[in-house]
C-alpha cells in the first residue's frame, strides 16, 4: 500500500457514515473508539452504529480489528489483561465503556456467539437455561425458555427427545445454533456474532443464515464475517475495516455496488495480497 | 549410522523406482523392529517385576492365614500384643491400624481439599499472574521437602503446641493430620491447577457472555467442568497420605488405641510395619502379620487407583 493511499483512508473518515433511513432507531452508537494490546494499536478511532433490527456486517481482511471492535460491544476485552479500551459506546444513553459501569450486567444485554462453536461439557438443556439459571429463573421458566429458544434457532425437532444428553454429542452446526439458542435465552437486545460460520458446512451455514435474518426481527445483529457473498445476504449495513480503521460504513447495498473508498474497491474485487 | 552396503551405486542407478523403494523400505523395517524390541523389552521388564512384587507381596501377606497362625479372626481384632505371654496371646489385631490409615488420611484430605482447591482456582483464575510467579514455585518446593522434614517440624511444632493448649500429651491423631494436611497440600493444588488450566479460555468467554460474573463462571462452570480432574488430585493426596509412614510415625505417639479421638495417640499400618520390623525375626508370625498389613496397604492402593481411573473415564465422557 502506498503512503498516499493512507493519506486517502484517513481524510475519508469524516463522511463514511450512512444516513439511516427514516423509520431506523439507533441500538448502539460506538465514538472514537482505540483499543491497544500493550503498545499495538489494534482498532483506531472507530465511529459506528448499530441500528435496531437492522443486521450489520464487519468485514475486511484478517487482522485488521473486527473482532477485537466487535468484543468490545460487550466489554468481551475486559477479560484480556493487555487490552486497553478508549472511547465511548452509547447504549440507552448511557456510555458503556466505562470501567466503573458493570461488564456482567452490559453482557446480559449483549449476547456473543463465537467463531468456534463453544458448549459447555453439560447436557443441551443445561446449555441454553445456564443463563437463565445465573438470572434465576425457575424450573419451569427454564423449560420454557429452553424449548421456545430451541424453536427459533430451528433445533428443537432435531433435539426433542435427548434435551438431556450432552451438547458435545451434536454435530458443528447443531452446536453453532446451540450456542445461538443460548444467547437468545438470555433475552438480549443486541446479539454479536464473530464469523460463527467459519467452522460450518455450506448447508449448516445457510441454516444459520437463514437464523439471523429470522432473528433480526426480534434482535439486533452485528456479524463479522469473510465471506463476503454471505455479507451481502443477509446485512443491512456493512462496515470494511482495514488495518484497524473503518474505512467505509454504508447500506450493504451502496457499499458492495458503489463503494466510495479504492481500499473497499481493491479488496471487493480481491485485489489485496 | 545405518548404511546400505548391499547396494552399490552403480546397481543403484540401474534399479527400478520399486526396487529403489524397496531396499530402503528393508532398513526402516530394521529400526522400527529395533525400536519395537526395546519398548516391548521395557514394557516385558516393568511387567515382571510389578507382577513379581505384588506376587511377593500377596503370598507373604496371606501365609500366616494359610498356616493357621493367625486366624482371620485374631488378625481383624482391636488386641495387639504380638509378644503377649497371655492366654489366648500373642495376639495380632490390626482393626485399630487399618481405621488409623483411614482416618487420618480422610481427615487430611477433608483439610485439604477444599483448601488445595480454593488456592488452585486463585492461581489460575483470580490472580494467574501472582500464581505463576509466587504460589507455583512455593508449590514445588512443598513438594520437594522431604517426608521426614515435614516429621521433625511437626515434632518441633505441632506436637509442643497440642500438647500445650490442650493438655494433652501432644502426639495425637490431630498432630498426624496436620502433617499430612500439609504435605498432601501440594498434591491436589497442582493436579487441581492443571486441570482447570486445561479448560479452553472459549468456554469462560462463553459464560461472560451470557451474563456470568466471574465466580459465577467458576463455580458453575470451571469446577464442574474440572470435577473428574479436580477428584483425581485429591485421590492422589489421599493416596499419598494413606502410604505415608516416617512424618507420621514422629508426630501420632504410636499407640494402638482406636482412632476416633482427635488428641489421642494412635497408629497407623504404615507407622505400625516400620517401627516394628527392625524387631522382628523372619518367619515369625510377629514378622508374618506385618506383611499381612503391608498386603492391607496395598490393597487400599489399588483401590485408590481404581477410583482414578473411574474418574478420569467420567471425565473423557463429558
Ligand atoms: N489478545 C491479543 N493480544 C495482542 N494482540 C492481539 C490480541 N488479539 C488480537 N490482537 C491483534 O490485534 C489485531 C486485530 O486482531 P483481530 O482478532 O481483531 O482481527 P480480525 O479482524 O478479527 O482478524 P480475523 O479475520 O483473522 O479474525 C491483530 O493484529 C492481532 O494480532
Ligand atoms: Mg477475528
Amino acid at each position: 500500500m502506498t503512503s498516499q493511499a493512507v493519506f486517502q483512508f484517513q481524510t475519508a473518515q469524516e463522511n463514511i457514515h450512512p444516513l439511516p433511513q427514516m423509520e431506523q432507531v439507533t441500538q448502539l452508537e460506538a465514538k472514537q473508539v482505540n483499543v491497544f494490546y500493550g503498545s499495538k494499536h489494534a482498532v483506531k478511532d472507530i465511529h459506528l452504529s448499530l441500528y435496531k433490527n437492522s443486521v450489520t456486517a464487519f468485514i475486511g481482511p484478517s487482522g485488521c480489528g473486527k473482532s477485537t471492535f466487535l468484543r468490545c460491544l460487550n466489554r468481551m476485552n475486559d477479560t484480556i489483561p493487555s487490552a486497553k479500551v478508549t472511547g465511548e459506546i452509547m447504549i440507552d444513553g448511557i456510555n458503556m465503556n466505562q470501567s466503573e459501569l458493570n461488564a456482567t450486567q452490559i453482557r446480559r444485554h449483549i449476547g456473543m456467539v463465537f467463531q468456534k462453536p463453544n458448549p459447555f461439557m453439560k447436557s443441551i438443556f443445561e446449555n441454553i437455561a445456564f443463563a437463565p439459571r445465573l438470572y434465576g429463573a425457575s424450573k419451569a421458566e427454564c423449560k420454557q425458555l429452553v424449548e421456545e429458544s430451541l424453536q427459533k434457532v430451528g433445533l428443537w425437532d432435531e433435539v426433542k427427545d435427548r434435551l438431556h444428553h450432552s451438547a458435545l454429542e451434536l454435530s458443528g452446526g447443531q452446536q453453532q445454533r446451540l450456542c445461538i439458542a443460548r444467547a437468545i435465552a438470555m433475552k438480549p437486545s443486541i446479539i454479536l456474532l464473530d464469523e460463527p460460520t467459519s467452522a460450518l458446512d455450506p448447508i449448516s451455514t445457510s441454516k444459520i443464515e437463514q437464523l439471523i435474518l429470522e432473528l433480526k426481527k426480534d434482535f439486533t445483529i452485528a456479524i463479522v464475517t469473510h465471506n463476503m457473498q454471505q455479507a451481502a445476504r443477509i446485512s443491512d449495513y456493512t462496515a470494511f475495516f482495514y488495518m484497524g480503521d473503518l474505512i467505509e460504513f454504508n447500506h450493504t447495498n451502496q457499499l458492495f455496488h458503489q463503494p466510495s473508498q479504492q481500499a473497499t474497491i481493491d479488496y471487493l474485487t480481491g485485489r489485496f495480497g | 549410522m545405518e548404511q546400505v552396503t548391499n547396494l552399490p551405486n552403480k546397481k543403484l542407478e540401474e534399479t527400478s523406482l520399486a526396487e529403489e523403494l524397496r531396499s530402503p523400505a528393508k532398513k526402516l523395517i530394521r529400526i522400527e523392529q529395533r525400536g519395537r524390541i526395546y519398548t516391548l523389552l521395557s514394557a516385558w521388564i516393568l511387567i515382571i517385576t510389578l507382577f513379581s512384587l505384588l506376587f511377593f507381596i500377596t503370598s507373604k501377606g496371606i501365609m500366616p492365614f494359610i498356616h493357621g497362625e493367625i486366624t482371620l479372626q485374631n488378625f481383624f481384632s482391636t488386641h495387639w500384643g504380638p509378644t503377649s505371654a497371655e492366654p489366648g496371646g500373642p495376639f495380632f489385631g490390626s482393626i485399630n491400624f487399618i481405621l488409623g490409615s483411614l482416618m487420618v488420611t480422610l481427615l487430611s484430605a477433608l483439610i485439604s481439599a477444599p483448601l488445595g482447591i480454593g488456592a488452585a482456582i486463585f492461581m489460575t483464575e483470580i490472580s494467574p499472574k501472582f500464581g505463576r510467579k509466587i504460589l507455583q514455585p512455593a508449590i514445588e518446593i512443598l513438594v520437594g521437602i522431604p517426608s521426614v522434614v515435614y516429621g521433625f517440624i511437626g515434632l518441633t511444632l505441632i506436637v509442643p503446641f497440642i500438647r500445650n493448649t490442650t493438655g494433652s500429651i501432644g502426639f495425637s491423631l490431630l498432630a498426624g493430620v496436620i502433617v499430612l494436611s500439609v504435605m498432601i497440600l501440594p498434591t491436589i493444588v497442582s493436579m487441581s491447577v492443571d486441570t482447570i488450566q486445561s479448560i479452553p479460555q472459549s468456554l469462560r468467554e462463553g459464560s461472560y457472555a451470557l451474563g456470568a460474573t466471574r465466580w459465577q463462571t467458576i463455580s458453575r462452570l470451571l469446577v464442574r467442568t474440572s470435577l473428574p480432574g479436580l477428584m483425581t488430585g485429591v485421590i492422589l493426596g489421599m493416596a499419598r497420605a494413606f502410604g505415608e509412614a516416617l512424618a507420621v510415625q514422629m508426630v501420632i505417639g504410636n499407640s494402638p488405641n482406636l482412632p476416633f479421638q482427635l488428641m489421642k495417640p494412635i497408629s497407623t499400618l504404615t507407622s505400625v510395619i516400620t517401627l516394628n520390623m527392625g524387631n522382628t525375626v523372619q518367619g515369625t508370625p510377629y514378622n508374618s502379620v506385618l506383611w499381612s498389613m503391608a498386603l492391607i496397604l496395598l490393597l487400599m492402593t489399588l483401590f485408590f487407583i481404581l477410583l482414578i481411573r473411574l474418574m478420569t473415564q467420567r471425565g473423557k465422557q463429558g
